[in-house]
C-alpha cells in the first residue's frame, strides 16, 4: 500500500537525490549499501555463518522491487548511520530492516535446522506461487 | 464454459446478469435450482482467466480498476475486481456473518438505517451460503451469531497468542470464520497459509471458478466476456434487457428478467445511464475504515496458527456506544509479511500484527455521480464523524483488548486507504421514496430488474462483506416471482 513520506523521509530523500545525482551513481549496484545490509544481518545474527554470496542474492532479490526514491532513501539513511541504528531512530525505518532479514531469513534454512549456529545459512530465492514458506504454520489437524 | 460471441444470440434469455462476482454468482446458483430449464445470459465486462493464469501471470484481472472510475486523486482510493468471478478471485476469505444488531441499527441505536430484513431472516441463507463455500468456522460463534446448524469444515487452528485471548475472553475471541478449506474437497485443497490468498496456491479458497464451473457448463447458461454493461434497456415501466459494449461495439440482449451486480460503483452508474433516476441512488457510499497495529510481545510467540489471519476478537463489535460511535471488528494476523519478524535473536516471533475494522455511518454527500464520460466519478470527501469516534474509542480502548497478553509496545502502523469493501449506493429498504430496492433486490419501481451485491447495504456493519452479499443473492432468488 503507498505510504506517505514524512518530513524526516522527504529531507533524506531530498538530500539522497542530490547526492546520487551528483555523483552520478546509481544506488541499486553500489557495493556499500549491499556491505551495510550484510553487515546489519552480522549483527543480527551473532555466531552465524553466513553464506555471503547467496546473501548477496537476498539482498538484490530484495530490492529489485523497491521504486528509486525508495531506495535513495534508504540506502542514504542506512549508508549514514547504519540499518540498526534507523531501525532504532525512528519507527518508519523500522520495518524495511525487518522485511529485509525477515526475507533472509524465511528463505534460507536458518529455521530449517537444529543448530543454525553450526552449519551455514545460505538463503535461496523463493519461486513466484510457490506455497506455504511459513516454518511456523500449524497445519496438523488433530489440534 | 459456453463463452458465446454476440452474434450467436438470436433471441432473448429468461434472465440477463451483468456481472460475475458474489452477488451475480450466488443469484445464478439460487435461481437454477429454482428453473433449471431457463435460459441465462451472463455479462462479463473483463475477461477469462482461469486459475492457471492467474497464477503464471501474478495477478487476478489485466484491468487496473483504478483506471475504471475517476476520483480526486486527494480522497481516497477503491478497489475491484474485473473479470469472470469478479471479487470471488481476489478476495482474502474472511466469512463473518453481519451480527443481529447491525440490521436494526436506527432501531437498537437510533442512528443510521434499518435493514429491509432480519438476521433472523437471512439466517438460513447464511447456512446456505456457507455450506456452497464450505467455510470453516467455530460454532461457538453462535453466541454472538445465532446459527441454524454447524460450520460446514472445522476451524483453522488459532496462534499461541489466540489462545491466550481465548482463555481470557471465551466469548469475545473466536477462529475465524473462512472460506479456505481445512479439509481437501475435491478439487479445492486445504489452506496451506502461503499468505497469498488472491492467488492461492492450493485452491483452498472459494472462488466462482472453483465452485461454480458446473453451472456455467449447462448448455442453458452462457457468458460473453469482455462485454461491458452500459445500461438496463427500459420500455413501459420495464426493464427489457441489457445494452452492453464489446469490440467496439454496442449491442441489446433481451431478457424477461434482469439483474445488475457490476459493484457498488458501476451498478449505480449503468441504473443512472438507464434514466432511473432516485434521490438516493448512487449515494450513502461507504466502506469501514481499517486501522493497523503491532504489538511486540515479551515471551509470547505468534504466527503458529494455521491460515494468514487465524483470530477475530468482537469485544466492541455491539452495544449501546454504537449510539455515538461506530463498532469495531478485531483481526488477529497470524502472518510476518506485513511487519517482519523481530530481528531480536530468538524472539523472532513475539509480534502481533492486528487490525481493525471500524464501522462508519454511510453519508449521503459521498456518492457515485455520472457527468457525462466514459466512467463514473466518485466523490468521498470523507467518513462520518461517527466513523472518528469509533476509531478516537478503540485507541482509548486499546488495553482492555490487549490486556490478556504480555505486551512489550504497541505501534500504529499506517492504515489501510480501502478495506476494500464498496458499499452503499443502491441502498435497500422498506421505504422507496429513501431507498433504491426491496429486501429482495427488486427495484421498487421497475419488479423485474434486480441489484444485486454489496450496492444494497444500507449500513455499514463491521463484517467483510461478501458472504452477505451471497446470503442476499440466495434468498433474492428463492423470492423471485414467488
Amino acid at each position: 500500500m503507498p505510504k506517505s513520506l514524512s518530513r524526516r523521509e522527504v529531507l533524506i530523500g531530498t538530500a539522497a537525490v542530490g547526492v546520487a545525482a551528483a555523483s552520478g551513481v546509481a544506488w541499486g549496484v553500489t557495493a556499500d549499501i549491499k556491505a551495510a545490509v550484510l553487515a546489519f544481518f552480522k549483527r543480527a545474527l551473532p555466531g552465524v555463518t553466513i553464506d555471503e554470496k547467496s546473501a548477496m542474492t537476498c539482498i538484490d532479490d530484495f530490492v529489485a522491487g523497491w521504486p528509486l526514491a525508495k531506495r535513495l532513501v534508504l540506502s542514504t539513511a542506512w549508508n549514514t548511520v547504519g540499518v540498526d541504528t534507523m531501525a532504532a531512530v525512528h519507527d518508519r525505518f523500522q520495518p524495511p530492516a525487518r522485511y529485509m532479514l525477515t526475507h533472509f531469513l524465511i528463505n534460507s534454512n536458518f529455521f530449517l535446522v537444529k543448530d543454525p549456529k553450526a552449519q551455514p545459512i545460505v538463503y535461496t530465492s523463493p519461486q513466484p506461487g510457490s506455497a506455504c514458506a511459513s516454518p511456523f504454520t500449524n497445519l496438523d489437524p488433530l489440534t | 464454459m459456453p463463452l458465446i460471441e454476440p452474434d450467436a444470440i438470436n433471441d432473448g434469455y429468461d434472465l440477463v446478469i451483468g456481472g460475475t462476482g458474489f452477488g451475480s454468482m450466488f443469484f445464478l446458483h439460487g435461481y437454477l435450482k429454482r428453473f433449471p430449464g431457463h435460459r441465462v445470459l451472463l455479462l462479463e465486462w473483463g475477461s477469462y482467466h482461469d486459475h492457471a493464469w492467474q497464477l503464471e501471470n501474478r495477478r487476478n484481472s489485466d484491468l487496473d480498476c483504478e483506471h475504471l472510475y475517476i476520483r480526486n486523486k486527494e480522497e481516497k482510493p477503491w478497489f475491484f475486481n474485473i473479470g469472470f468471478g469478479g471479487g470471488t478471485n481476489c478476495w482474502w476469505a474472511q466469512t463473518p456473518r453481519l451480527a443481529p444488531n447491525d440490521f436494526r441499527l436506527k432501531s437498537k441505536y437510533g442512528v443510521g438505517e434499518d435493514w429491509p430484513l432480519s438476521y433472523d431472516d437471512l439466517e438460513a441463507y447464511y447456512m446456505a451460503a456457507e455450506q456452497i463455500m464450505l467455510v470453516a468456522g467455530p460454532n461457538d460463534l453462535d453466541k454472538l451469531y445465532p446459527r441454524s446448524g454447524a460450520f460446514p469444515q472445522p476451524p483453522h487452528n488459532m496462534s499461541s497468542v489466540d489462545k491466550v485471548m481465548k482463555a481470557a475472553m471465551p466469548d469475545h475471541h473466536f477462529a475465524v470464520p473462512t472460506a479456505r478449506l481445512r479439509i481437501p474437497v475435491s478439487n479445492r485443497g486445504s489452506c496451506c497459509n502461503s499468505v497469498a490468498c488472491n492467488l492461492c496456491p492450493t485452491e483452498a479458497k472459494f472462488t466462482a471458478l472453483n465452485t461454480f464451473g458446473p453451472l456455467v457448463d449447462l448448455p442453458n447458461v452462457h457468458v460473453i466476456v469482455n462485454a461491458r454493461v452500459l445500461a438496463v434497456e427500459m420500455a413501459a415501466g420495464k426493464a427489457k434487457g441489457l445494452r452492453y459494449s464489446t469490440g467496439g461495439r454496442e449491442q441489446v440482449v433481451p431478457g424477461d428478467l434482469i439483474a445488475v451486480g457490476c459493484n457498488a460503483i458501476h451498478t449505480p452508474f449503468i441504473l443512472m445511464r438507464s434514466g432511473l433516476q432516485h434521490p438516493a441512488l448512487g449515494k450513502y457510499l461507504h466502506e469501514k475504515s481499517v486501522l493497523q497495529f503491532e504489538v511486540l510481545l515479551n515471551g509470547l510467540n505468534n504466527f503458529d496458527g494455521g491460515i494468514p489471519t487465524t483470530g477475530c476478537n468482537t469485544l466492541w463489535l455491539d452495544g449501546e456506544h454504537r449510539r455515538e460511535a461506530g463498532a469495531a471488528l478485531v483481526y488477529f494476523v497470524n502472518h510476518y509479511q506485513r511487519d517482519g519478524l523481530r530481528i531480536e535473536w530468538g524472539r523472532w516471533q513475539q509480534s502481533l500484527p492486528f487490525e481493525v475494522f471500524v464501522e462508519d455511518l454511510p453519508q449521503e454527500s459521498n456518492m457515485v455521480v455520472d457527468e457525462g464520460g466514459d466512467m463514473p466519478v466518485v466523490k468521498h470527501r470523507s467518513r462520518s464523524e461517527y466513523n472518528r469516534k469509533g476509531v478516537e474509542r478503540v485507541l482509548a480502548k486499546l488495553p482492555e483488548l490487549l490486556a490478556p497478553l504480555p505486551v512489550e509496545r504497541v505501534f500504529r502502523r499506517d492504515d489501510l486507504p480501502t478495506g476494500f469493501h464498496i458499499q452503499g449506493t443502491c441502498r435497500m429498504g422498506a421505504d422507496p421514496s429513501s431507498s433504491v430496492v426491496d429486501a429482495d433486490l427488486v427495484h421498487h419501481d421497475i419488479r423485474n430488474l434486480l441489484v444485486l451485491g454489496t450496492a444494497v447495504w444500507p449500513s455499514c456493519g463491521t463484517a467483510n462483506p461478501s458472504l452477505t452479499a451471497a446470503a442476499l443473492s440466495l434468498r433474492a432468488a428463492d423470492r423471485i416471482g414467488g
